[in-house]
């Protein structure tokens, strides 16, 4: 481990702040060292202004706040229904025989694919992006789901049957709270792909969100304005992240990560 | 004291148990018979791997024989019965659930007219009589494994059970942890009547709390023998020290020393013959 092991014990948050300040340092080396023309990479120091610019002049926050919407809600919806039949699955060998092959063999097509199809069937409006957005989380959500109701353990079972708990409570009072946190942890994996799909969608065929402005931006060559989008985006996954993480600590108190070990 | 030996609370006839593997069908458990008396306290001692923990998994009802019966209060059990609890070896305390709410857990289908608040009392007790009272809101995690048995036994307690099943629960625990668990049941035992069923490969254990023990061989289990244990009510951690307990721990331990290297020896001979087929 490099660096100093009580500066890092002292500044754990500034820790994970180290990599931001190597890549911006990478980014001044190439635009202002090898001097990289901005029409490829725009120097760093214009993003702050360009930001700006985009809130102020272009009104960016709609284009945000429509994106946010698809994601939150077709996630959403591809959550509602992956949970229970994720855990129905885990639960049962039947039910997991029966869904596991056609979930797998879905699983595997493109999504972008899907993207002229669902067009032509539901327009290019919202509903197209959240059925995106969907089919893009369902498919892996419900397995990551499956995965997590397997791995529970089935002495909990047979301790609670002994305790008197009747079939229908295993699930209720053993399964879910035993796999929730481990659910959780595939929605917030999850979460990151739904974001892909969104953009590529989006980029295909849209006339609002922060993939279209990011085609849009790509017509007239504002590579700024490209790289700043990109950056916003990165910005929000984080703090979805960083949400999430608190979120699970929050609901899962009994859940304490073991600490990893310093090498 | 000799506790009065009144009707039998658990019957085994003739039980066998037949795993139909992936390989070959293996017997754990053959032509398999035992009587528990109510009140006592019953030792099933056998080598590890033995099929011990079939039979007392069958009594308990999450393992179905393949043939024979087991009668429980003169019923046969087809599912696990709501009078009998169990405590397992691996720590089986609901880690999302204070001790406090693990031990109320099976009070929900036991005690039907209880309320929340009623069931927490009774977990209370049932903490106290564990010697958890500090820890009623600590989660499992947070437990040494000696403390997370006693949850576990908290828990089986507070149903109010007429039976007690236990398979190897402090098979996990360090020596010393053990001892100290051994005198914690002991007391837990001295005072109440219930009938236990307690599967151990550790000698000194089986007679320091049992009443009876059925000694028994190696796969397929069967009982090899069944000892009276002699010595008096109420037991305390100075049993061991009697000069009658050494005697009885080198009988038994030559009882089953033949059984241990017998399987040794059967393992001996199917390693020679996996490797004879190998080189074919």
């Amino acid at each position: 481990m490099p660096g100093n092991r009580t500066t890092y014990k002292r500044n754990k948050f500034l820790w994970g702040f180290l990599p931001f300040v190597g890549v911006a340092s990478v980014w001044f080396f190439m635009t202002h060292i090898i001097q990289i023309p901005p029409i490829f990479l725009p120097p760093l120091e214009d993003m702050p202004k360009v930001i700006w610019h985009m809130f102020t002049q272009e009104n960016i926050l709609s284009d945000l706040w429509v994106s946010i919407c698809r994601v939150v809600l077709g996630f959403f919806i591809a959550i509602i229904i992956s949970t229970p039949l994720g855990i129905l699955m885990g639960y049962s060998e039947r039910m997991s025989r029966l869904f596991d092959p056609i979930i797998g063999f879905i699983r595997y097509m493109p999504v972008p694919v899907f993207i002229p199809l669902t067009i032509l069937w539901v327009g290019s409006g919202n509903t197209q992006k959240m059925v995106i957005i969907f089919l893009g989380a369902f498919f892996q959500l419900v397995l990551m789901v499956e995965d997590a109701a397997k791995s529970v353990r089935r002495d909990f079972y047979e301790s609670a049957t002994m305790l008197g708990a009747p079939k229908r409570d295993l699930i209720l009072r053993v399964l879910w709270p035993a796999a929730f946190p481990q659910i959780f942890d595939s929605y917030r994996i999850c979460i990151g792909w739904a974001w892909t799909y969104l953009v590529v969608a989006e980029i295909v065929g849209a006339t609002t969100g922060i993939g279209y402005y990011i085609i849009k931006a790509q017509r007239y060559l504002l590579v700024p304005q490209i790289f700043a989008a990109m950056v916003l985006i990165g910005l929000l996954g984080m703090f979805t992240d960083i949400f999430l993480a608190w979120m699970h600590k929050r609901l899962f108190p009994w859940e304490e990560k073991q600490n990893k070990q310093d090498i | 004291m000799i506790k009065p030996l009144k009707e039998q609370a658990i019957r085994l006839r003739q039980v066998g148990k037949i795993f139909s593997g992936s390989l070959e069908p293996v017997a754990a458990v053959k032509d398999l018979s035992l009587d528990i008396a109510t009140g006592e306290v019953a030792i099933i001692l056998g080598p590890s791997g033995c099929g011990k923990s079939t039979v007392i998994r069958m009594i308990a009802g999450l393992e179905k024989p393949t043939s024979g019966t087991i009668l429980v209060n003169d019923k046969p059990v087809e599912k696990p019965l709501l009078e009998c609890s169990m405590v397992f070896q691996s720590y089986t305390s609901f880690p999302w659930l204070s001790v406090i709410d693990n031990i109320a857990f099976g009070l929900r289908y036991t005690h039907k007219e209880m309320n929340i608040n009623d069931r927490r009392r009774m977990a209370r007790h049932f903490a106290g009589l564990v010697g958890l009272e500090e820890f009623e809101g600590a989660y499992i995690n947070t437990l040494s494994g000696g403390m997370k048995q006693r949850v576990a036994i908290a828990s089986a307690l507070a149903t109010e059970p007429e039976i007690l099943l236990m398979d190897e629960p402090f098979g996990a625990l360090d020596s010393q942890t053990r001892m100290v668990m051994q005198e914690h049941l002991l007391k837990i035992v001295e005072e109440t009547d219930k009938t236990v069923v307690f599967v151990t490969h550790d000698i000194e254990e089986a007679l320091l709390l049992g009443d009876r023990i059925y000694v028994c061989t190696a796969r397929p289990a069967r009982v090899l023998e069944e000892i009276d244990v002699p010595f008096p009510h109420p037991r305390t951690a100075s049993t061991r020290n009697r000069k009658d307990f050494f005697e009885l721990k080198h009988v038994i331990f030559n009882l089953l020393r033949e059984h241990i290297t017998a399987k040794e020896l059967e393992l001996v001979y199917k390693e020679r013959r996996r490797t004879r087929n190998a080189g074919k």
